[in-house]
């Protein structure tokens, strides 16, 4: 995998006030620190065929920029973010979503995009509220308000749970990706 | 006169008047690293056995002269197998006001972010009552507490940067 520059420049601006900051830099080749230029360089490329939920299967000729996999023990499900770069220049986002109940189908959502900040923004863009189930039928007449209410409580920490998780995912992927 | 060696990351840093800085990059919860030259100006960790959290705090400084306050949860090095190595949540944070970073460290919850199973005591109770209630919440809480009064004494423990104990750091 090569490394690319992807973080958030300390610059005279305070970044505790700004917790969504508009500076957000993504750097891919030129100068600086580390090393980049992959574009140009045909070593390592490689074939890849990523599955697609709901399409077909994309194939492409490219690099594997990096990835990062938040498995963990005690999570109903996990997600594993990879970055590929393809021979004519363009990004791919892939962002795949690993169920540990049986029964349940994993997704794998691929974007192919132009430049790297657009894929990045893909991975920022995510919204893994969509990876939550709710265990219960609203529509349950067995249900009594009090079960109701410990069913939503539990679907309110399980949507925070998921975001977390992938927020965390998120961070450590975009930290290895300016490693390698 | 500059003269460059070579760095861990691979690249080059000045020698002379930025010795001791070097390419710094630190995760963030979500969000792209935060990346400067700088050097570590202090660390401090919170390992309570058995706690199933070691959190970790760190202070940067910039060769630009900002400083930058760096925070990480992460499991135990004895964790169970499967629990994960990468922490469950790093932030990092910039300025040129210590107070406002310090208080940016005491804003922080550490248990805002942690897998809500973590806070399951043997399957007793829902973790949503068990984080808003007393116990391992709590003790995290206290933990992190205790953690910045330990590494910036008074300043540290001090409820608001408007407090006039705050004027002591650094």
């Amino acid at each position: 995998m090569n490394a690319i520059q992807v973080f958030e420049p300390v610059g005279d601006h305070p970044s505790y006030a700004t917790p969504i900051s508009p500076r957000l830099s993504a750097r891919g080749a030129g100068g600086g620190h580390g090393s980049s230029g992959f574009a140009d360089d045909p070593t390592g490329s490689q074939v890849f065929t990523l599955r697609q939920s709901g399409a077909r299967p994309v194939t492409f000729t490219g690099r594997h920029l990096g990835q990062h996999n938040g498995y963990r023990l005690g999570t109903p499900f996990w997600h594993e973010l990879n970055l590929y770069q393809t021979a004519d220049g363009r990004f791919v986002a892939d962002i795949r979503v690993f169920f540990k109940a049986q029964g349940s189908k994993d997704q794998f959502h691929v974007t192919i995009v132009d430049s790297l900040e657009e894929a990045l923004q893909v991975f920022e863009g995510y919204d893994a509220r969509q990876d939550v189930s709710a265990e219960f039928d609203l529509e349950d007449a067995a249900l009594v308000p009090a079960e109701l209410m410990v069913q939503a409580a539990a679907l309110r920490y399980r949507i925070a749970d998921a975001q977390s998780q992938y927020s965390a995912v998120l961070g450590t992927f975009l930290a290895q990706l300016n490693q390698g | 006169m500059l003269d460059l060696i070579p760095t861990r990351t691979g690249g080059t840093q000045a020698v002379g008047a930025e010795a001791g800085f070097a390419w710094t990059l630190l995760p963030r919860h979500g969000r792209r690293p935060l990346g400067f030259d700088g050097r570590l100006l202090l660390q401090a960790a919170s390992r309570p056995p058995g706690f199933p959290v070691w959190s970790e705090l760190a202070v940067h400084e910039t060769a630009r002269g900002m400083l930058v306050a760096a925070i990480r949860h992460r499991p135990p090095d004895d964790a169970p197998p499967g629990t994960g190595r990468h922490p469950w949540m790093s932030d990092a944070a910039a300025g040129t006001d210590a107070g406002a970073l310090l208080d940016w460290l005491r804003a922080h919850d550490p248990v805002a972010h942690l897998p809500a199973w973590l806070l399951q005591d043997g399957g007793a109770g829902t973790p949503l009552v068990r984080a808003a209630g007393p116990g391992l919440a709590a003790a995290l809480r206290a933990s992190w507490r205790a953690l910045l009064a330990a590494t910036f004494g008074a300043a540290g423990a001090a409820a608001s940067h408007d407090d006039p104990d705050a004027g002591a750091y650094p």
